[in-house]
């Protein structure tokens, strides 16, 4: 059988890692994203959630219950994103939640290889940012421990503040999107 | 540019939204008792109010819920959000 070579969504985009004056955007590939969907009500669920995966879900909406991996981030009253390590973390996780919660409504789905995170750092990254999207940024506003789902450019990413002190963002993006943003966001560097 | 209070989300551009088309349109509980005028009825006919219109709307860039706005159609001004399966806020005799 022969071996299929795993390449990151962003291998061709000319220019990445981009590090330019007070803004650097890198691409954190091959990280564990999973889809979770479930009651927040069922302590079964959320117990099972914080034994296998780590993390307790956060039940205020556009909010994280960290800044990275593993955490989980809110996308709706029943539905979560949990970002772990590395794409073997994911199926590990969506495997044991199976397992936990046999009989239990819920659903988790690995979705590693449907996405992919830009990280955008420096003074300027919000300003970048900025220019495709119509939130406010501002991280007195928009600062570590949020989240939000909104559209870049008009590509439907997750946005999620990080904790350095420049305010860096990672933009959580689907693959199919990825080459289109990042070249947009170099574009918007420069 | 609308800005829409999404339920969940808080304040976002309309651009984030998708429209849904009239709300509270119930559908038959037993189809087949019903004469084909009933059933057209029910799927094509919706009231088009000058003024309050109860309406639905997605937050389909963001959390992807339903939820209800009520909206005047002369000066788009939305008057009340609420949640798919609240009671309609009263906002002065809202059109039906």
């Amino acid at each position: 059988m022969s071996e299929i070579e795993l390449r990151t969504p962003l291998v061709a985009v000319p220019g990445l890692p981009y590090r330019g004056r007070d803004i650097e955007i890198v691409e954190v590939a091959s990280q564990g994203h999973v889809n979770l969907r479930g009651a927040a009500r069922n302590a079964v669920f959320k117990d099972a959630v914080q034994a296998t995966a780590g993390v307790s879900l956060p039940l205020a909406a556009n909010t994280a219950s960290g800044t990275q991996p593993p955490c989980a981030l809110w996308l709706g009253p029943d539905e979560w994103l949990l970002r772990l390590p590395g794409e073997a973390q994911a199926a590990t996780c969506v495997d044991a939640l199976d397992a936990a919660l046999a009989g239990e409504f819920f659903a988790a789905s690995d979705i590693s290889s449907a996405q992919t995170v830009l990280r955008l750092s420096g003074a300027h990254a919000r300003r970048v940012l900025s220019k495709g999207c119509t939130l406010d940024l501002h991280p007195g506003v928009f600062g570590a421990g949020r989240c939000a789902q909104t559209n870049m450019a008009q590509a439907t990413v997750i946005l999620l503040p990080l904790a350095d002190a420049a305010g860096g963002i990672e933009v959580v993006v689907r693959r199919s999107f990825a080459d289109y943003l990042a070249r947009w966001l170099l574009d918007a560097s420069r | 540019m609308l800005h829409i209070e999404c339920p969940w989300c808080g304040q976002r551009d309309q651009t984030e939204f998708s429209y849904g088309g009239e709300a509270h349109i119930v559908r038959p509980t037993d189809p087949d008792a019903l004469s084909d005028a009933q059933w057209a009825d029910y799927l094509f006919m919706r009231t088009n109010p000058r003024g309050r219109h109860r309406e639905q709307w997605c937050h389909t860039s963001g959390c992807r819920r339903w939820f209800n706005v009520v909206r005047d159609t002369v000066s788009y001004e939305i008057l009340a959000v609420y949640r798919v399966g609240e009671t309609p806020p009263d906002t002065d005799a809202a059109a039906d």
